[in-house]
């Protein structure tokens, strides 16, 4: 989420069996997402998600001998002038409130912002599996 | 961590942050251009340039840089991104001027031949068919979803790029593209690993501060209106034998209180299996095996 400096999207994706229809996947995500906007979250959850992503942003850090500090550095750079701003991240995430959790997600996961985009397959499934040759 | 921050008198932005704990070094320049801001009747440009130059600079001649890198026990990459093009090598931490003069040598200028540019149309219009086109599922959702979710063009078209348009790129828009988007002043250095601050210093101003700065050109509006209906698109892939579904919400501007809440719901709703959307629709509902998700 730190290497862009545009128009960006969150999005979220599935694979599912034809017997399934979109309306019901539709109808679950949007239990889920009301959930957010109608009652604060948990304290608890804001918690576990900034270890989540803590966990995340340390992986990144140290990815490829020290490649993943450069990239953050780097676009921080260019972006904003100040690649410190890879020490402050984390201080940003512990800000997030349970008010700010509603606000956002009464805001931003709106379904008036949301675009879903329906694969529709051409291909068969095929009918049997193939035998295992013995050996 | 430690960081050095400063810019030459041409503009090129140095970031230095050294780290003994392994004998090897990153080397990475980033320069200001992505696939957002390409030429619209050059769909897949910025990635076709970025091939182009690993292709041959005033000393360095086709597949020769790639070659210095490995030759000196090191690895490579470069890509393309929204809104940066980088080039990367981790090597040995002995070898730091060697990666310096190179990417000095690329940043000052490229020396390329029409045979080799049509040699990169070929690779990418491959890729494009191995990676897209002849893959099911191939871009999904993320080349695909942008051009349904956006309305400018420069977020919403095809990223990756037309087929025709690769093929008509010429050795003309590839010396146009690097004089205006690769210059001092549109890039980032940094470095990261077993090195010494001062002699990096000395290096990169003996090899990257006489480089003369461009112009750059005003940025273009990126901005997307705010949307007011839910979008639904349908799109066949005659290569998938099963559904698929994805989401997506414009995301709150960059570095607002709402962009870092949107990193956590993103982490409450899709990263793991005790996120919500999995718990719901994978370990409740079963319908599907998994469900990914992420900013982009």
């Amino acid at each position: 989420m730190f290497n862009y400096d545009g128009p960006m999207l969150w999005t979220a994706s599935l694979f599912h069996d034809a017997t399934v229809e979109p309306a019901q996947i539709l109808s679950a995500i949007d239990d889920v997402i009301e959930s957010l906007r109608c009652k604060p979250v948990d304290q608890s959850l804001i918690d576990r998600s900034i270890t989540k992503m803590r966990s995340s942003l340390y992986d990144t850090l140290t990815q490829f001998g020290g490649f993943g500090r450069a990239d953050l550095m780097a676009c921080y750079a260019l972006f904003d002038d100040d690649p410190s701003r890879i020490d402050s991240l984390e201080s940003e995430f512990r800000k997030v409130t349970p008010e700010l959790v509603g606000r956002t997600a009464r805001e931003y996961l709106r379904n008036t912002n949301r675009t879903v985009l329906l694969i529709e397959p051409g291909a068969a499934l095929p009918e049997t599996l193939p035998e295992e040759e013995s050996v | 961590m430690p960081i050095t921050y400063y810019k030459l008198p041409n503009g090129l932005r140095v970031i230095l942050s050294p780290d003994s704990t392994a004998p090897t070094v990153v080397t990475a320049v980033y320069y200001r251009i992505g696939f957002r801001v390409e030429p619209k009747d050059r769909t897949g440009f910025a990635h076709l340039f970025e091939h182009m130059m690993f292709q041959g600079s005033q000393n360095l001649g086709k597949m020769e840089f790639i070659r210095l890198v490995q030759q000196n026990g090191g690895v490579l990459n470069g890509s393309t991104r929204f809104d940066f093009t980088n080039y990367f090598e981790l090597l040995p931490s002995n070898k730091l001027e060697t990666a310096l003069w190179a990417e000095a040598d690329r940043m000052r200028g490229l020396a390329i031949t029409d045979e080799n540019l049509k040699n990169q149309q070929d690779v990418v219009s491959n890729e494009v068919k191995t990676a897209i086109l002849n893959q099911p599922y191939g871009g999904f959702p993320w080349l695909w979803m942008p051009q349904y979710a956006n309305s400018n063009w420069y977020n919403s078209h095809n990223f990756y790029g037309e087929l025709k348009d690769i093929e008509a790129a010429t050795l003309a828009d590839v010396q146009a593209f690097f004089k205006t988007y690769y210059s001092p002043n549109n890039a980032a250095l940094a470095i990261v690993g077993d090195f010494d601050p001062g002699e990096a210093t000395a290096m990169i101003a003996k090899y990257f501060a006489a480089i003369a700065p461009a112009d750059l050109p005003p940025p273009p509006d990126l901005s997307e209106p705010r949307q007011e209906e839910e979008k639904t698109a349908t799109r066949p892939d005659p290569l998938a034998n099963r559904p698929a579904l994805a989401f997506s919400y414009h995301m709150p501007p960059r570095n607002s209180p709402e962009y870092f809440a949107m990193g956590l719901l993103d982490q409450m709703l899709v990263q793991g299996d005790d996120s919500l959307l999995y718990r719901e629709l994978v370990t409740r509902r079963g319908f599907a095996g998994e469900v990914a998700g992420a900013i982009n």
